[in-house]
């Protein structure tokens, strides 16, 4: 087991190595080799970095390997792909607004745009925010729900904020002839955090994000509303920020003062290598399904247990001395129980 | 010999450096024309003859002019459905296939020059995170099998893409 832990951590450092800056023009230069291009391409492939992994490698000698003519292949299907949503999220929008109702974009396009290239930073599915008194007649408008729409009601990693505060700073972004409404910068950078946090770490491109959108940062950007909400919350995005700068060498001058000075907790860059090294985490069937088939049930549990980054950034603050397991046990029980109350 | 119209209904087209790439939104299919494939598919007006489109291929790629080569690259885009009309026939893959002609002009090296269309397959549509368990119902393309997600949905059934019913 600890040979399998320093193998998986390997990949995940090597990953890290792969992707640091990857989402500059142009990337930074990097050596790796072929054997170690090939050791990561099938992990950048399942968790969505084939076209970023192209990106980096496509001047190296590596481009001709056969590793990297796989990470072409992929830039090719995302670069296809990426066009196709925006597509679809043009029409999606057009259409929403037809039966006057205005729809709010984050993650997906909101992010990808800010790639050098969209393609680079693929996603399935377009997820849109419309008013909650607006949310039924969304989902009934013709043509909507057709494809890769995913409606909400609301933003569950933003419920600290007003949905009106969220619109009223909110920006529209020309997607060819459309106007696309997306979260303000600093409502889409928390968003981005507590998201990647939310799911332990574990797709290496959600860190990239965060990256992108630190380079991007607007001037006037408004560290003090960022950081606004509940301070448990604040203080696990700036360890997301303090992560995407030690990880994968994301931009420097952030403010260290104040609510910014948080440190990262030491089991945390380990923690996050070596979720990126164990890859996609694989899909969970439905609880009840494994009714039919009892042994599937150590699985089910055992990919529904939360990983110490999920256990630890829900319930306790940013801590060298998190007590792991009893926490893990404590958030699988809540979670449990919340499920067992719903079918209640 | 004219050529064919190409198809421009229900497709998404971005063009990357030489090369074409192309959605289906009916088939949910993608496709990846290199730039003889591309520069074909690009003079497909129902006007411009074989003869006409060889010489094009000559100038602007070095491909050896002959007509022979055009028909390889409308096999390949009749093939993926990127013509207004199937092509007759006669014109279809037995006369016009690759290796033949490669054995034919005995040119080392000409092989990645020749019109190409390939069927672009994500290596994992795990990566997409919206692989299938069910495919009754999804478009033809939909990525199923979530163990693996290699696999498409071909009439209700999850299948490998090569699979007769996939095409």
């Amino acid at each position: 087991m600890q040979g399998m832990t320093s193998t998986t951590s390997k990949k995940g450092g090597l990953l890290a190595t792969a992707l640091a800056g990857a989402w500059r023009q142009p990337p930074p230069p990097m050596a790796m080799s072929a054997e170690e291009l090939g050791e990561i391409t099938p992990l950048l492939l399942e968790t969505g970095g084939g076209a970023l992994g192209w990106w980096r490698f496509q001047h190296s000698p590596l481009a001709t390997s056969r590793a990297g003519r796989r990470l072409r292949r992929s830039y090719r299907l995302h670069t296809i792909q990426a066009a196709v949503h925006e597509h679809e999220l043009a029409r999606t929008v057009g259409l929403l607004r037809s039966a006057g109702i205005e729809p709010l974009l984050a993650k997906g396009w909101a992010i990808a745009r800010l790639y050098p290239e969209p393609g680079l930073r693929p996603y399935g599915d377009i997820d849109l925010v419309v008013r909650p008194d607006a949310y039924a007649a969304a989902k009934t408008t013709p043509g909507v729900m057709r494809g890769r729409v995913d409606l909400h009601p609301r933003f569950n990693e933003l419920a600290d904020r007003p949905l009106d505060e969220l619109y009223r700073r909110s920006r529209l972004v020309a997607l060819g002839d459309v106007e696309i409404r997306m979260l303000g910068p600093e409502d889409h950078l928390r968003l981005l955090c507590l998201h990647l946090l939310r799911h332990g770490f574990w797709r290496p491109t959600w860190l990239c994000d965060v990256g992108v959108a630190l380079d991007r940062l607007p001037a006037g950007f408004d560290w003090e509303y960022f950081l606004s909400g509940k301070e448990h919350r604040s203080s696990w995005v700036m360890c997301v920020i303090r992560a995407a700068q030690q990880i994968l060498d994301a931009r420097l001058d952030v403010p260290r003062e104040g609510r910014m000075a948080v440190e990262l907790p030491e089991w945390l860059v380990p923690a996050v290598l070596q979720a990126w090294g164990a890859g996609h985490p694989g899909y969970l069937r439905r609880f009840g399904s494994y009714l039919r088939h009892p042994a599937g049930v150590v699985q089910a549990v055992g990919m529904r247990w939360p990983s110490r980054i999920q256990a630890a950034a829900k319930w306790r603050a940013p801590s060298s001395k998190t007590p792991a397991r009893p926490l893990q046990a404590w958030a699988f029980t809540v979670r449990g129980a919340r499920w067992l109350a719903g079918r209640a | 010999m004219t050529l064919p119209r190409a198809r421009n209904d229900h497709l998404v087209i971005k063009q990357v450096a030489d090369e074409t790439l192309v959605y289906d939104l009916q088939r949910h299919r993608a496709y990846c024309l290199n730039a003889a494939a591309g520069l074909i598919w690009s003079h497909c007006d129902g006007q411009t003859d074989a003869d006409q489109m060889a010489a094009v291929l000559q100038s602007e790629l070095g491909l050896p002019r002959d007509e022979d080569v055009v028909q390889i690259g409308l096999v390949g885009l009749d093939k993926a459905h990127l013509l207004a009309e199937r092509l007759t026939p006669p014109l279809l893959a037995a006369r016009y296939s690759r290796r033949k002609f490669l054995v034919k002009a005995g040119v080392v090296g000409l092989a990645v020059l020749l019109p190409t269309v390939i069927s672009i397959v994500s290596p994992t549509a795990a990566q997409a995170a919206t692989c299938i368990t069910d495919c009754v119902g999804q478009p033809l393309g939909t990525p199923c099998n979530p163990t693996q997600c290699t696999k498409i949905c071909c009439q209700d059934v999850c299948r490998n893409p090569n699979h007769p019913t996939c095409v």
